[in-house]
C-alpha cells in the first residue's frame, strides 16, 4: 500500500467502530502483520476525500459523523476536545459523533482563510459577543501569532490561547456549516429556512414534522456557498448549550489502550533510524567523526552531519551541529553512535562558562542600575524611616522542560516535496524549517501532527524537526524516524532561564512593610527581556520601586510556560513570608490587596 | 540471532540481538507502540510493562530475561478498554498527554493483582512511575476506583 505515498497525506484520525474509538493511522504492513491489536488506517488527503466537506474545518459522513478538524496541537490541554466542542456549539451536531482529526498544515499553506472568518467583532477575547482574535503580525514566520490570512491562521499552541483566540472563527466555522446544512434542507424541501430548526444532528421542519439529517444534506451543503456568510452570527453565552459543559476528552479512550499515535509511534515502509549527537557546548559543531569505526556493527547504514540549525528557523536562538548515525533500528543506531570516535569544534567563550560564573554575572549586573519598572512613593525615605530592614536573595537555576516524549520526527524528502510526521506545537514554523533546508517550496511540505507526549513550547521542545529534516535532507528518497536521546532531549531543549533577586523590605514597628524594593535578573532572551518579567506586585506597599536588570549567556532560552512568572512567584512570595516571620505572623496572615 | 517471546499470549519470533533492552524489541520488533521510552535508564517508568505479572522497566532489561516467559504489554490490557482499570482511568480523564499512562496503568495492574486493597502509601511505594502532566492526584483515585471494580 505504500508506493503511492508520496501521492498522499496520511492523518492522525478517529474513526468510530462499533461505539469505540479507534485511531485510524498508516502502520508498517510488518508490524501490522505482527500486532494483535488492529490499527486501521485511514488515508485522508484534502485534495481526494471520499465525502466533500462542508467547509474547512468540517466534514459530515453520511452516516452523520462529524470530522472536525483541529488547527493546534495536543499535548494534555484537551485542545481536541475544547476546539472541537467550539465548533459542534454552533454546528448543533450529535457530540456522540464528533471525531477530531489533524488540519493540514499544507493546506494552510496554499488556501487562504475565508473573507466571513476575518472580521471580528467586539472587543477582543473577553467581550463575550466578539471573541479572541490574535494580534497577527504580519508574515512573519519567526513570529509567535500565526499568519494572518492563511486558511487556519493560527496554527501555533502556546500561551493558553487556543480557546480564547480561536474562539470566535472556530464558532463562526461551525454556525456557517449549520446554515449551509439548513439552506440545503430548505432547497430540498422547497420550504424557507426560517421554518427550520437544527438539533442533534436532526433537521425538522417545524409545520409538516418533517425531518432528515446532516448527513443526509451534507453533499448538497457542501456544494452550495452560503449565500451572505457576513451575517452568519455566533451564539450568545446565555445560548450554549455544550461550551461551558464537562465533556470527557475526545482522546483519552485511545491513551489508555495505548493507541494514541505520537511522532514516536509512526513507523513508514523503509524507514530508517536515526541517532544523533549534538555538541555538547552550545554553538559547537562538529569536527569529525571516525564512521569507519562502527561501520560493520549490526543494522549500520551510514552517518550524516548537520550544522548549527540556521538560527531562522529557531527563533534566534543557536545550538549546535552534530552527527547522526542511520540503522535499520533506533537502538542499533543509538548503540553504533555511543562508540562512534567525535570531535567536536567548540567556542572556547562558551565552554569556559560555568555555574559559577553565571552566578557572579548575574549578582553584578543586578548591583547595577537596572530599568526602573516602578517606582512609587520614597522608597529610600520609607527604607529610612523604617524600624526593622529585612533583606533576601533568591535564585532559580535553568530548568529544561523534560517533556516525557524525547525529541523525535519522521522526515522523507523528495526532489519536490517534504513529509514530515511530527508532534509540533507551530506546523507553520516548521513548515518554513523545512522549506528553509530543502528549497523546496512551503506548498510542498507536509506536515503530519502527531499527539505531543508533553509540550512545553515549539522552541521549549528545540530543533527536533530541524535536526530530522538536515539529516533526511541528505538521504533523499528514505524516510528517516529521528529520535533523540533523554540526553540528547536536553540538549535540543530551551531552558527556562537562571535567574536571581534581590529583595529589601523596610517594617514599621508594627511589623507592617512600608518600603519595598525588588531587583531581579534574568538571561536576557530570544524575544525581548520585557516578557521575561513579571513587573505586577500582588502587595500593596506605599513605597515601591521595581527594578529589572540583565545579562547574556549562550544557552538558548525560552518561555518554558509563564515565562519569568514562575521564578518571580517565587520570590515574591518567599519574601512576604520572610516579611510575615519577621513581623511574627503565620503567613496565613498574610493576604494579598492587590 | 532468532529467538521467540510470548507477548500478550502471542508468540512472536523476533530476529535481533537478544541483549537488546526489552523496549526496543516490543516497540520495533514486535510492532507494539503503546509501550514508551522516555528516560531510557529504569527512572521514569513509561516503559513499564509485566514480565511473568510482575512490573518491570523494559528499556533496562535485556529481552533475553524474558524469554520462555509471559509478556504482557498495554495492549494486552484489553484492546477495548473494558478492563476495570481502563474503565477506572476513563472514569475520572486521567491521561493528559498520556505519554506517561501505559507505564503508569502497567505499575498499577501489578499493584492491584498484589494487593487489591491498596492504600495511598501501598501506591506511593509500588507507583513511581513520573508524569510530567502531574496527574498523580487522578492516578490514585483511578487506582482505587480500579480496585473497587476488579473486586466486583
Amino acid at each position: 500500500m505504500s508506493t503511492d505515498l508520496t501521492r498522499r497525506e496520511f492523518l492522525a484520525t478517529v474513526a468510530a467502530a462499533q461505539g469505540a474509538l479507534v485511531v485510524g493511522f498508516w502502520m508498517p504492513d510488518r508490524a501490522q502483520a505482527q500486532t494483535p491489536v488492529a490499527k486501521p488506517f485511514g488515508a485522508v488527503w484534502y485534495e481526494e476525500p471520499a465525502t466533500p466537506e462542508v467547509n474547512a474545518w468540517i466534514v459530515v459522513a453520511p452516516d452523520d459523523i462529524v470530522t472536525i478538524r483541529i488547527a493546534q496541537t495536543e499535548l494534555g490541554q484537551g485542545v481536541w476536545t475544547s476546539n472541537a466542542m467550539m465548533i459542534a456549539e454552533e454546528l448543533q451536531c450529535d457530540w456522540a459523533k464528533v471525531r477530531p482529526q489533524y488540519a493540514s498544515a499544507n493546506r494552510d499553506a496554499r488556501e487562504k482563510a475565508p473573507e466571513w472568518t476575518l472580521k471580528v467583532p467586539g472587543d477582543g477575547a473577553t467581550d463575550p459577543q466578539g471573541g479572541g482574535e490574535p494580534t497577527f503580525g504580519d508574515r512573519d514566520r519567526t513570529g509567535v501569532s500565526g499568519i494572518p490570512d492563511s486558511l487556519y491562521r493560527r496554527m501555533r499552541t502556546n500561551a493558553a490561547s487556543s480557546v480564547k483566540d480561536g474562539r470566535y472563527y472556530l464558532q463562526l466555522a461551525g454556525a456557517e456549516a449549520r446554515e449551509r446544512l439548513l439552506l440545503a434542507a430548505a432547497g430540498l424541501w422547497k420550504v424557507p429556512v426560517t421554518e427550520l430548526t437544527a438539533r442533534d444532528s436532526v433537521i425538522t421542519h417545524g409545520p409538516s414534522g418533517r425531518t432528515t439529517t446532516y448527513g443526509r444534506v451534507a453533499a448538497r451543503a457542501a456544494q452550495t456557498p452560503h449565500p451572505h456568510p457576513e451575517t452568519i452570527r455566533i451564539k450568545s453565552p446565555d445560548q450554549w448549550t455544550l461550551m461551558g459543559t464537562e465533556r470527557k476528552s475526545l482522546d483519552v479512550p485511545l491513551k489508555v489502550t495505548g493507541q494514541t499515535v505520537y511522532g514516536i509511534d509512526v513507523r513508514l515502509p523503509g524507514m530508517k533510524w536515526a541517532a544523533v549527537k549534538a555538541c555538547p557546548v552550545y554553538g559547537g559543531d562538529v569536527k569529525r567523526y571516525d564512521f569507519a569505526a562502527i561501520r560493520t556493527m549490526p543494522g549500520v547504514r551510514t552517518a550524516v552531519q548537520f550544522p548549527i540549525p540556521d538560527p531562522s528557523c529557531t527563533r534566534g536562538r543557536i545550538f549546535s551541529g552534530g552527527v547522526a548515525v542511520i540503522a535499520d533500528t533506533w537502538y542499533q543506531a543509538k548503540t553504533a553512535i555511543d562508540r562512534m570516535p567525535i570531535e567536536w569544534t567548540i567556542p572556547p567563550d562558551n565552554a569556559a562558562v560555568n555555574t559559577a560564573m553565571m552566578r557572579d554575572a548575574l549578582a553584578a549586573a543586578i548591583a547595577q542600575p537596572g530599568r526602573v519598572r516602578v517606582d512609587r512613593g520614597d522608597v529610600d525615605a520609607g527604607f529610612a524611616r523604617a524600624a526593622t530592614i529585612v533583606e533576601a536573595t533568591y535564585s532559580t537555576p535553568y530548568l529544561a522542560r523534560a517533556r516525557m516524549e524525547p525529541g523525535n520526527a519522521t522526515v522523507l524528502v523528495t526532489n519536490d516535496r517534504v513529509d514530515i510526521w511530527i508532534g509540533d506545537q507551530s506546523p507553520q514554523e516548521t513548515r518554513f524549517s523545512a522549506s528553509k533546508i530543502t528549497g523546496i517550496p512551503e506548498e510542498n511540505v507536509y506536515i503530519h501532527l502527531c499527539h505531543l507526549g508533553g509540550g512545553f513550547g515549539r522552541n521549549g521542545n528545540g530543533p527536533q524537526a530541524e535536526h530530522a529534516i538536515m539529516i533526511a535532507n541528505q538521504m533523499r528518497g528514505t524516510p528517516v524516524h529521528m529520535l533523540w536521546t533523554r540526553e540528547e532531549d536536553f540538549i535540543g531543549t530551551t531552558y527556562r532561564a537562571m535567574g536571581l533577586a534581590r529583595l529589601k523590605a523596610g517594617l514599621d514597628g508594627e511589623g507592617w512593610p512600608i518600603a519595598l524594593e525588588v531587583r531581579t535578573c534574568m538571561q536576557r532572551d530570544g524575544f525581548g527581556p520585557e516578557a521575561s518579567f513579571d513587573v505586577t506586585s500582588r502587595y500593596h506597599v506605599p513605597n515601591y520601586r521595581y527594578s529589572t536588570h540583565t545579562t547574556r549567556f549562550h544557552i538558548p532560552v525560552g518561555t518554558r510556560r509563564g515565562v519569568g512568572q514562575a521564578a518571580h512567584e517565587f520570590y515574591r512570595e518567599s519574601f512576604m513570608n520572610e516579611l510575615a516571620h519577621a513581623a511574627g505572623l503565620e503567613s496565613q496572615h498574610v493576604v494579598e490587596i492587590q | 540471532m532468532a529467538f521467540d517471546l510470548t507477548v500478550n499470549g502471542r508468540v512472536y519470533r523476533v530476529d535481533a540481538d537478544p541483549q537488546t533492552p526489552l523496549l526496543w524489541i516490543i516497540r520495533d520488533h514486535v510492532g507494539l507502540t503503546g509501550t514508551k521510552f522516555s528516560c531510557g535508564i529504569g527512572q521514569c517508568g513509561a516503559c513499564t510493562v509485566h514480565v511473568d505479572g510482575r512490573a518491570i522497566r523494559s528499556c533496562s532489561v535485556a529481552a533475553s530475561t524474558a524469554v520462555g516467559k509471559s509478556i504482557l504489554t498495554i495492549e494486552g490490557v484489553s484492546a477495548d478498554g473494558s478492563h476495570p482499570i481502563q474503565v477506572a482511568w476513563k472514569e475520572f480523564d486521567t491521561p493528559q498527554c498520556g505519554y506517561c499512562q501505559s507505564g503508569m496503568i502497567m505499575a498499577a495492574l501489578a499493584l492491584l493483582h498484589d494487593r487489591p486493597r491498596p492504600t495511598d502509601a501501598d501506591i506511593d511505594a509500588r507507583v513511581t512511575n513520573a508524569c510530567r502532566c502531574g496527574t498523580y492526584h487522578r492516578v490514585r483515585k483511578a487506582i482505587h476506583l480500579a480496585a473497587d471494580l476488579m473486586r466486583k
